[in-house]
């Protein structure tokens, strides 16, 4: 089995399993940056999450398994019971959202204290660059004092969800690095 | 609590009625409206200003408000925006300005203008005249500005110019609003059909129906009405509970002016409807929670004066209501009624506060400081409400009996038996005693006086003076420094300050100072210069 499966997952047959979990807050395009991953049915319109959706896609040999978590306020308590499962977590941040910037923060920090999360590889997304007046990542990496974020690999990129601009380079770092460990 | 935002250069000034939160433009996203004191509408979003509309008045209140659905208009709700100023209250839609509608200004009573009629004729005799309008004034009856401005003339002549420049003009009344706040029409939902309630400097209030502004109701109150508090829906059944300039609540039950009035001891400076109950501050320090039918819930002493009180609902179960209280020393409490939940801090006096639904965010506290700072605090979502940090009245170790030990039998026969048989050589002892400490000091004081030689800080009997001296320099020239305070209750004059010394070592320019009279509280000052006479030695002292 253990040969059969090798030789099969070196010719691409079976692809990796991998789940991820989408977090960040209400508003900040988690759903939107999902559907941009996803090969097919490009939805136009995207409602707020309830709860959260699972979506399925492969990319670079990986198949992921995505948790997109709703950001509301009164689901935000859910997040914390997929973080056991998931093997590697997208954090959204709205950057042109300054007001909210210190809710980030919070939820934020409430995430990478969380004992399960540990050393799962983490990639932000600085969603919305195309509003003018928002943040640059560097700024967002200061507020959200991700720099001293030193148990974990994390990674930041610019996005924009409705263009699809930066969410590949993002997929790619992730799957760079689930590779690396399996 | 979170702090998302503050911006010290906002450069806001406004009053507690003039901070909204309403989503103006119906998108869901609600926005800050304040009337600012300067004559200027700013409408923020997010943390950015987005429109500024100049006013025509200062503003003394605004109130958002849903005017009646016009039938088959569209599912959403966009609400008007009322700005009292003066007189006027100007109705924004969408941020445009919709209508102005002025408040009817109370009847002129006859009798003045009566004299005023007569004024025209009678220009002559306006000794009399100014006689009639002190009698109405006397009577009771509320004077028009232009009288009272003639009232105020100090000279004969100055009311003969002012008589002659006025008696054309008709006496009118002019009022002036000073709150206002809105109430639901029929159901309690967030977007129904509101009317708005307004008090005005001529001690109506009055409820106005938002679509076509007519009166619905008027109630004359005894008072001038400051502030008011709205709670149940219109058509059904509504309180309103109005706070007098004075000291006293008035309670408005379904158009009726009701019996019940709350009477506080210092003048109220605040007053707001949280729940099933009314919060007023006054002005000493004290938040009373009154039930509506004017029962006292609670008070609570504070230890700063309260600048601004607001009601706090973190979510939509109406007994889950908080409220916030912000005080002079920069203090804002949290108390959920009795209790303080919580206290933040800051560096600065807030003079207005408003929670609510902000930019996405449910539970926003907007603050605006003394200094026209403003800032923006999020309720952070794992912040817990309910625990009680400090539990009121007394405390838990009250009710554990101290650990007395019980008195043995030798004891209570000893002591019994003692203090039966001797008491009255106790007592005599006792007094004698007393005789003794009161002779022992009255021997030192009379040796303190007559010796003369206290220490640099000395009383004397009948002024109650503290003296403190210093002496500053190192020689040979030296500076004496008496600071002098009158301790006692009365003005001190004729007081003298005479300095000894040894004139062979020293020398002063005046050994003997006159003091000018001291009033009680605040420290003289006085300096002499020393000079010492024997340089060669180089000694000081």
């Amino acid at each position: 089995m253990g040969i059969l499966q090798k030789i099969l997952d070196a010719l691409g047959f079976i692809k990796p399993q991998c789940k991820v979990l989408c977090v960040g807050l209400d508003n900040s395009g988690k759903s939107t940056v999902i559907q941009h991953l996803k090969p097919t049915s490009h939805k136009t319109e995207v409602t707020p999450t309830v709860g959260f959706n699972v979506e399925q896609f492969s990319r670079s040999n990986i198949n992921f398994t995505v948790f997109d978590m709703s950001g509301a306020g009164k689901y935000r308590s859910l997040w914390e019971h997929y973080y056991k499962d998931a093997q590697a977590i997208i954090f959204v941040i709205d950057c042109s959202d300054k007001l909210r910037m210190c809710v980030v923060k919070e939820e934020l920090h409430a995430l990478l204290n969380h004992k399960d999360t540990k050393s799962l590889p983490t990639l932000f997304f600085a969603n919305k660059i195309d509003i003018s007046d928002h943040l640059t990542p560097v700024e967002c990496v200061q507020y959200l004092e991700l720099d001293g974020v030193k148990d974990r690999p994390w990674h930041i990129t610019p996005s924009n969800a409705l263009t699809g601009y930066g969410l590949d380079e993002g997929v790619n770092w992730i799957s760079e690095h689930l590779t690396q460990r399996s | 609590w979170l702090d998302a935002y503050h911006d010290p250069m906002a450069s806001i000034h406004t009053t507690p009625s003039c901070l909204r939160l309403v989503d103006v433009t119906g998108n869901g996203d609600p926005k800050l409206i304040v009337a600012d004191q300067n004559q200027k509408l700013r409408v923020y979003k997010g943390i950015n200003l987005i429109s500024e509309l100049a006013l025509l008045d200062t503003p003394s209140a605004i109130c958002p408000f849903y005017a009646e659905q016009k039938a088959g208009g569209g599912s959403e709700r966009i609400p008007s925006i009322a700005v009292a100023c003066g007189q006027f209250i100007f109705i924004y839609k969408k941020l445009r300005p919709n209508f102005k509608f002025a408040l009817p200004a109370p009847q002129v009573s006859e009798e003045e203008l009566n004299v005023w009629s007569c004024k025209e004729f009678m220009n002559a005799c306006k000794v009399m005249i100014d006689g009639q309008l002190v009698s109405l004034q006397e009577n009771g009856t509320n004077l028009t500005y232009q009288s009272s401005d003639l009232l105020s003339k100090e000279t004969l002549e100055d009311r003969t110019l002012f008589i002659e420049q006025n008696q054309k003009v008709q006496p009118t009344h002019s009022t002036t609003i000073t709150c206002m706040e809105s109430i639901k029409k029929n159901s309690d939902d967030e977007t129904a059909t509101s009317c708005l309630v307004v008090g005005a400097e001529h001690k109506q209030v009055t409820i106005l129906d938002a679509t076509n502004f007519s009166i619905l109701m008027k109630v004359t109150l005894p008072a001038v009405p400051a502030f008011i508090g709205v709670t149940g829906l219109m058509d059904v059944e509504y309180r309103l509970a109005v706070a007098g300039r004075g000291n006293v609540v008035y309670m408005i039950k379904n158009g009726q002016l009701m019996a019940t009035t709350i009477e506080l001891e210092s003048s109220i400076c605040g007053l707001i409807c949280s729940g099933k109950s009314i919060i007023v501050a006054d002005a000493q320090n004290v938040m009373y929670s009154f039930h509506f039918k004017g029962k006292k819930n609670y008070s609570i002493h504070m230890p700063a004066p309260i600048q601004a009180l607001e009601t706090m609902q973190v979510d939509s179960v109406s007994n889950n209501v908080l409220q916030l209280v912000a005080l002079q020393n920069g203090e804002i409490r949290l108390y959920r009624e009795k209790t303080l939940v919580s206290s933040i801090t800051s560096n600065d006096v807030v003079t207005c506060m408003r929670f609510g639904k902000y930019a996405r965010e449910d539970s926003t506290l907007l603050l605006v400081y003394k200094n026209g700072g403003m800032a923006i605090k999020i309720l952070s979502r794992n912040s817990n409400l309910n625990k009680t940090s400090k539990t009121g009245g007394p405390p838990p170790e009250q009710d554990i009996p101290l650990n007395v030990p019980k008195k043995t039998k030798l004891y209570i026969e000893q002591t019994q038996a003692r203090k039966k048989q001797q008491a009255i050589d106790m007592h005599r002892i006792f007094q004698r005693d007393l005789c003794k400490l009161r002779l022992n000091a009255a021997r030192s004081y009379v040796k303190i006086l007559t010796d003369g030689n206290q220490k640099t800080s000395s009383h004397s009997i009948t002024a109650s003076l503290k003296l403190n001296v210093e002496v500053q320099g190192l020689g040979p020239y030296y500076k004496l420094i008496m600071t002098i305070t009158n301790t006692g209750t009365k003005i001190n004059s004729d007081c003298k300050v005479m300095i000894r010394y040894n004139p062979d070592l020293y020398k002063m320019q005046s050994s003997f100072l006159d003091l000018p009279p001291l009033m009680p509280g605040p420290q003289y000052r006085f300096e002499e210069k020393v000079r010492c006479a024997f340089v060669m030695h180089q000694e000081g002292e």
